[in-house]
């Protein structure tokens, strides 16, 4: 079929499996149950060897791994499996070279290069540091033959590495795409957090009056994403991806980047503002952060915005995964009606402004909802995901 | 980096991956007669294309934690560690609110990178991609690489795609006409070439066409050892 065809066939893309291994459990269900209860998961480290951190919370979806284990891999290979069962992909599938696999990170790897660099692991284990080896890896175990590429912008990878299936698809460059946002923690990841002086005092409490800061977590999530008509959990209809170009660690305090995203991706997907029913923003738990995205999110949608709702209260923030989790549970909220709540969250914070989704799942007639994340570097994305019916 | 300084006022705080996007950008900017404030203004993505990524910064970041501990080691080099911050200091530099995006896919990250701004252009939902092709090779990648019998070489490159229609407006002549793909061998076995030219693989090739203005189609192949594979063509622009 020539190209251009293609392209008007496949102004979506069709969401047809789903997986994900967060701290609230290994599954969607797990996963989906967890946000719903609005439990917090997270808690002072129990796999890692941070004794000078050790009240410091985390969001832990693996229990202890071997030294130098890349948990990373581990946590995406479960996921990938959940999602490919989930769709009933089958070996011909997955050898089709118009099947892609798209991996979103932060820092995969970063486990093992540490432990190379502690002298803990040999220096052979340094294969499994790049960035691309854990897709590499994948790829070869599922016997792909397709586009396989490893993306990263920082904490917004997830959010668009659905953004970059959907346009493979619609560009008719792939007929399915394997979509993983995946990151693990590691001492390195964990350090890391604790410099920059952002983590909270034990859980995390996005968009909360009383918040103290972010907690690190890791999770893997995955979303199958296929052209042409059929069935289909729910859709990607829209994405945009777009930089503050102001600060590279600290977000835009007029929210530009995110506006123009979140315009980006109600413009791609064709529907107006007052069209989203509800929303799944970044919510981080920083001051910053969450002033910004309620400076953005009233820009673009008014005061009487949508309700939103940020996970990262209950599972922490999983950084690359932090995107494709949170559209696994919006799509799940799609097919249910329920949007759920903002673990941690208590007291609003009357300079974010907007309706947060607290204590329980609020009931919704949902058929459009957008997600958004921002990272360093200034950059943010927002993708749009459409009810299947 | 002398170049870099006078760039940007704060050089002195940047790794050496973010000194190379700034001067790799300016340096195409330049090339082709585009001023900042153009590219700002048309629908345009950033994108780099890095093997290594933020190896050297790692390095240097994780040691300080081993070497000084926690609270002496510098917190502003851990957001260095991720491979995306070139694009930030590329964009803040220039203005630039367009999408973003770092790919890594081993000797084939260059190509990659090229194959996705073409595909964004040709799709009509951008105007412009500027494509960074970007290693630097240190103590610690000259290391890792020595220990598999070869030497890494560091790559800073750059590249304008832009629509046919935008190029035309503003008089600018197309060297030619990029198409791309990735693609995947799973029987890839472990090779090392000596040198390595990691994301530049097969960039050679491609500035060899474009510098004798290509006439008739030109397709570059790479493949990497982590089984990774892309494909570039080149025809009249």
């Amino acid at each position: 079929m020539a190209r251009e065809a293609r392209y008007k066939r496949a102004m979506h893309a069709r969401i047809t499996g789903l997986g994900a291994v967060t701290a609230w459990g290994s599954g969607v269900e797990a996963t989906f149950a967890g946000a719903l209860a609005g439990r917090i998961a997270t808690k002072p480290t129990e796999a890692l060897d941070l004794p000078e951190l050790a009240t410091m919370h985390v969001g832990e979806a693996l229990r202890a791994t071997a030294p130098g284990e890349d948990r990373a891999g581990r946590l995406a290979r479960l996921a990938v499996t959940e999602a490919l069962a989930d769709a009933g992909w089958d070996e011909a599938a997955l050898r089709d070279p118009r099947t892609a696999l798209l991996v979103a990170t932060t820092k995969a790897g970063i486990g093992v290069g540490q432990h190379v660099l502690e002298g803990r692991a040999p220096n052979a284990r340094l294969v499994d540091y790049p960035l691309w080896a854990l897709a590499a890896g994948l790829a070869a175990e599922l016997g792909m033959r397709g586009h396989v590429s490893t993306l990263s912008v920082a904490c917004a990878s997830g959010t668009a590495v659905l953004g970059h299936g959907w346009r493979l698809v619609r560009q008719g460059r792939a007929d399915r795409v394997i979509a993983v946002g995946v990151d693990g923690l590691s001492e390195f990841i964990a350090r890391g957090f604790a410099s920059l002086r952002a983590t909270a005092r034990g859980h995390a409490q996005p968009f909360d009056l009383n918040r103290t800061g972010l907690v690190a977590g890791e999770a893997a999530g995955v979303v199958l994403l296929e052209g042409g008509a059929g069935p289909a959990r729910a859709r990607i209809v829209g994405y945009a991806g777009a930089n503050d170009a102001v600060h590279v660690t600290g977000p835009a305090k007029d929210g530009r980047g995110l506006i123009r995203a979140l315009r980006g991706a109600l413009d791609q997907a064709g529907i107006a503002a007052g069209d989203i029913d509800a929303a799944s923003a970044h919510g981080t738990a920083t001051r910053y952060n969450d002033q910004m995205e309620g400076v953005a999110y009233r820009a673009v949608f008014g005061d009487a915005g949508p309700p939103v709702h940020s996970l990262k209260g209950g599972i922490g923030h999983t950084m690359g995964a932090a995107g494709v989790v949170e559209a696994v549970v919006a799509v799940r909220g799609l097919q249910t009606g329920l949007w759920a709540p903002t673990a941690g969250f208590e007291e609003a914070d009357p300079e974010v402004g907007l309706d947060i989704v607290c204590g329980a799942p609020r009931e919704l007639p949902l058929r459009y909802v957008v997600s958004s994340s921002s990272g360093f570097s200034g950059i943010n994305a927002a993708v749009v995901l459409c009810r299947a019916q | 980096m002398a170049e870099a300084r006078g760039l940007v006022a704060r050089a002195e705080r940047l790794d050496e991956l973010c000194l190379s996007g700034l001067v790799a950008t300016k340096r195409v900017l330049d090339v082709a007669g585009l001023e900042a404030a153009t590219v700002a203004a048309r629908s345009h993505a950033l994108i780099v294309g890095t093997a290594v990524g933020c190896l050297e910064t790692d390095v240097l970041y994780y040691g300080q934690i081993i070497d000084v501990g926690l609270e002496r080691a510098n917190p502003r080099l851990f957001a260095y560690t991720l491979a995306n911050m070139v694009l930030g200091e590329v964009a803040i530099a220039n203005g630039w609110m367009g999408d973003q995006l770092a790919i890594s896919a081993g000797r084939t990250s260059g190509l990659a990178a090229l194959a996705e701004g073409g595909a964004l252009v040709a799709s009509g939902e951008l105007d412009l991609a500027l494509v960074l092709v970007l290693d630097v090779v240190g103590p610690a990648t000259a290391r890792a690489f020595d220990g598999l019998g070869t030497t890494a070489v560091p790559t800073m490159s750059a590249f304008v795609i832009e629509s046919r229609d935008a190029a035309a407006a503003r008089g600018a002549p197309a060297l030619a006409e990029v198409e791309g793909g990735c693609g995947f061998d799973p029987s890839a076995e472990a090779s090392w070439p000596t040198p390595d030219l990691l994301a530049a693989s097969g960039l050679e090739q491609v500035f060899g066409a474009l510098g004798g203005t290509v006439s008739t189609p030109v397709r570059v192949d790479v493949s990497c050892a982590s089984g990774h594979t892309a494909w570039l063509r080149l025809s009249a622009g």
